[in-house]
């Protein structure tokens, strides 16, 4: 049994990668199903956010497993496993375990601290519990992994100045604006992402709030919460005249926002300059806007090397967010290698011993008057009784081993017969 | 008082120098130590510059600016008075590293056409030549402080459209206010320009029946790339870049003016200094 990790990340491979490798909540139910039907492949978790895809799995075999995920991973975005190996990671074990915990700390983040990758983490582990594709060790490496985050959150300085994407968009505008007051700001897309944003604006002056969104109940919805004002999605290009930060995170296949219309826009705006931040991957807007006179346009990989200038001071933090990393990932080993038939059977068979000789003893000491011969042959009997009780669970037990669920049982006996006192205690 | 003037001058010069580097070091370090001590020596520069002009006023016991020398040490002086005035209502220190260089080399320049203080010559008395004069430096110190914010412009929107994000050029003043500053600057120039023009034609008119000079076409040429700059902001809505260009080489033409027409090209002003 190994978790693994296979995936591409902000680190490994561009937008235009990566932006092929992304799933809606829609698909996710099917995909997931795909994936845990690889031979394999026993439970799985898509973490599928701007910055990355990545496959949590427990596999039965990590070369095998690794092997299954990527074919899975290249069917699903098209593109030439030899390809794909270019910008794939792939993590066994320790390191995939270090992994997540690190990717839910927000330490793997593009811009390290931010907030929004730990409900990500949650947001993934949800559907993928809700799809049927965890048990046991996922859903307590996931369990743990968000508590980890939590616990980083709040006992390193991590998310202080919290930079988040939406945040270093601001910071941006600000260097075009100065002051976000009298600004309008046009959200394209009402999701998560959008509406961080939007908070950061307006807590920096932005004076109105324009939503557009696919669902216009959704946009109506976000408006109402900033107090602004929701435009049907079909329009959102009329009001491009009117606003000078655009922030676009739909999740379009293709190009919401055209270089042709911008250059309308800006017409009729008299080249008062325009900000667009395109948080979306697949990307929204044209690359070629970012051409147009006095139009400004920042995609997601633009941003990271704006907020790399701040990742220095979060080092130290991150460092010691580290240090928790490293703790929680030694206590998930030692779980994790409980999980093992060996050590099963041999922690069985030392508790059931540990009853037999307790209980016997106690029968023994109340009949004296045996002779030895006898005494001996009581402990035959109960030796027997153990023995005949445990064989099955046994042999059961290291069948279960050539499974790829095989643990699974392994923690269920665990859990019946009280194995992990100790560790439960803790 | 003459050599009380020229020590001044020279003591000026060196203030706008000491300010420049820690302007730039300030630029860079980020201390804000370095950032009031620039503040500080450009202030005393200012001050000292002021004092060195009023000796020579006293001196000559004529208004100044008829000359080479002086023309150029006000422009300087104007130059850091208008920066400063920018600064302190703006809180932005990183212009100065521009125009305090420009300060020095104005003085500088100014020094080769040093002549003793004294009256001026006939041709060049009275108030219309005096509101010329004024109106010119004033100008002229406008477009100096709009072209550095211009430079300051051009290289932040490169450098936030190159999306390199040093850390350094990530410093600079924000796009907006680099061209408020320079758009404002403009406008102050042009009025002051427009002036400039108004009454030098006047007077030539008066004194030589015409207008037709190298200079006073040139001049009226830069007005009208001023003018086009504000016209084009206006109704083309040319702000950002291009008027930035535009700012810059309004001001080229100027300098080309002043350091090749006046002393080379000019029957007109071909009066000694």
């Amino acid at each position: 049994m190994h978790i693994t990790v296979v995936g591409l990340s902000h680190k490994t491979a561009p937008v235009e990668i990566r932006e092929k490798l992304t799933f809606s909540v829609q698909e996710q139910g099917k995909i997931l199903r795909q994936l845990i039907s690889c031979k394999n492949v026993a439970e799985g978790v898509i973490l599928s956010t701007c910055n990355r895809t990545e496959v949590y799995a427990v596999v039965s075999d990590f070369n095998r497993g690794k092997d299954e995920i990527m074919s899975f991973l290249s069917d699903i975005c098209a593109l030439d496993k030899s390809e794909l190996l270019n910008y794939l990671y792939f993590k066994d074990q320790e390191s995939a375990i270090h992994h997540l915990f690190e990717v839910s700390s927000s330490l793997d983040s593009m811009v390290v601290g931010e907030a929004q990758i730990l409900g990500q983490v949650k947001e993934a582990y949800q559907s993928s519990f809700e799809n049927q594709a965890t048990s046991v060790v996922l859903n307590r490496l996931f369990r743990e992994a968000i508590s980890v985050g939590k616990r980083v959150r709040t006992e390193t300085g991590i998310g202080e100045n919290a930079v988040s994407i939406s945040y270093a968009a601001v910071q941006l505008a600000k260097k075009v604006f100065e002051d976000l007051k009298g600004h309008t700001a046009l959200v394209i897309g009402a999701g998560e992402m959008s509406e961080l944003t939007a908070q950061h604006l307006l807590a920096n002056g932005v004076s109105a709030v324009l939503v557009a969104n696919r669902t216009h109940e959704r946009a109506v919805e976000l408006a109402k919460r900033f107090k602004g004002k929701a435009i049907k999605f079909d329009d959102c290009q009329d009001f491009l005249k009117d606003a000078d930060i655009v922030i676009s995170s739909t999740g379009a296949p293709h190009y919401v926002i055209h270089s042709d219309i911008v250059l309308k826009a800006m017409r009729k705006r008299r080249n008062k300059p325009i900000f667009f931040i395109d948080i979306a991957v697949p990307r929204d807007v044209e690359p070629e806007v970012g051409d147009i006179y006095n139009v400004f346009l920042y995609d997601i990989d633009d941003l990271q090397l704006v907020v790399d200038a701040n990742l220095a001071e979060r080092e130290k933090e991150a460092s010691k967010a580290g240090n928790i990393i490293n703790k929680e990932v030694d206590k998930f080993l030692s779980w994790i290698s409980s999980l093992e038939v060996v050590p099963t059977i041999s922690d069985l068979r030392r508790e059931a011993e540990e009853i037999r000789i307790v209980e016997t003893e106690k029968v023994l000491a109340k009949m004296s008057h045996l002779s030895p011969s006898d005494r001996d042959l009581i402990n035959v009997l109960t030796n027997g009784i153990v023995n005949k009780v445990l064989h099955k669970p046994t042999v059961g037990l290291k069948e279960s081993a050539d499974k790829k669920d095989g643990y699974i049982y392994i923690e269920t006996l665990r859990c019946l017969f009280g194995l992990d006192k100790e560790r439960n205690e803790e | 008082m003459e050599n009380i003037s020229i020590l001044l001058f020279w003591l000026a010069v060196i203030a706008y120098a000491v300010g420049f580097g820690f302007y730039a070091s300030h630029f860079i370090s980020r201390k804000q130590i370095t950032g009031t001590l620039a503040t500080i020596a450009t202030f005393c520069g200012g001050l000292i510059q002021a004092g060195s002009l009023f000796l020579r006023f006293l001196a000559s016991k004529e208004f100044l600016g008829a000359s080479a020398y002086e023309s150029l040490v006000i422009v300087a002086w104007l130059v850091i008075v208008g920066y400063l005035a920018i600064e302190y209502f703006s809180k932005i220190k990183t212009l100065g590293m521009f125009v305090t260089p420009f300060a020095c080399i104005f003085s500088i320049k100014a020094w080769s056409y040093y002549h003793p203080p004294g009256p001026r010559i006939e041709i060049l008395q009275g108030s219309f030549i005096d509101a010329h004069f004024m109106s010119m430096f004033v100008a002229s110190a406008a477009f100096t402080i709009a072209a550095g914010a211009a430079f300051l412009y051009l290289l932040q929107e490169w450098h936030f459209k190159s999306k390199k994000s040093n850390p350094i050029l990530g410093r600079l003043p924000s796009l907006h206010v680099l061209d408020d500053i320079e758009h404002k600057s403009v406008v102050v120039g042009v009025l002051f320009l427009t002036t400039t023009l108004i009454t030098g034609a006047i007077r030539a008119y008066q004194v030589w029946g015409t207008f037709f000079d190298a200079i006073v076409i040139s001049t009226f040429l830069s007005w009208v790339i001023y003018a086009f700059y504000l016209m084009a902001r206006i109704t083309a809505g040319w702000v950002g870049r291009r008027s930035a260009i535009l700012a810059l080489v309004g001001f080229l033409f100027i300098m080309s003016i002043r350091f090749v027409i006046v002393p080379y090209m000019s029957f007109l002003h071909g009066f000694k200094g």
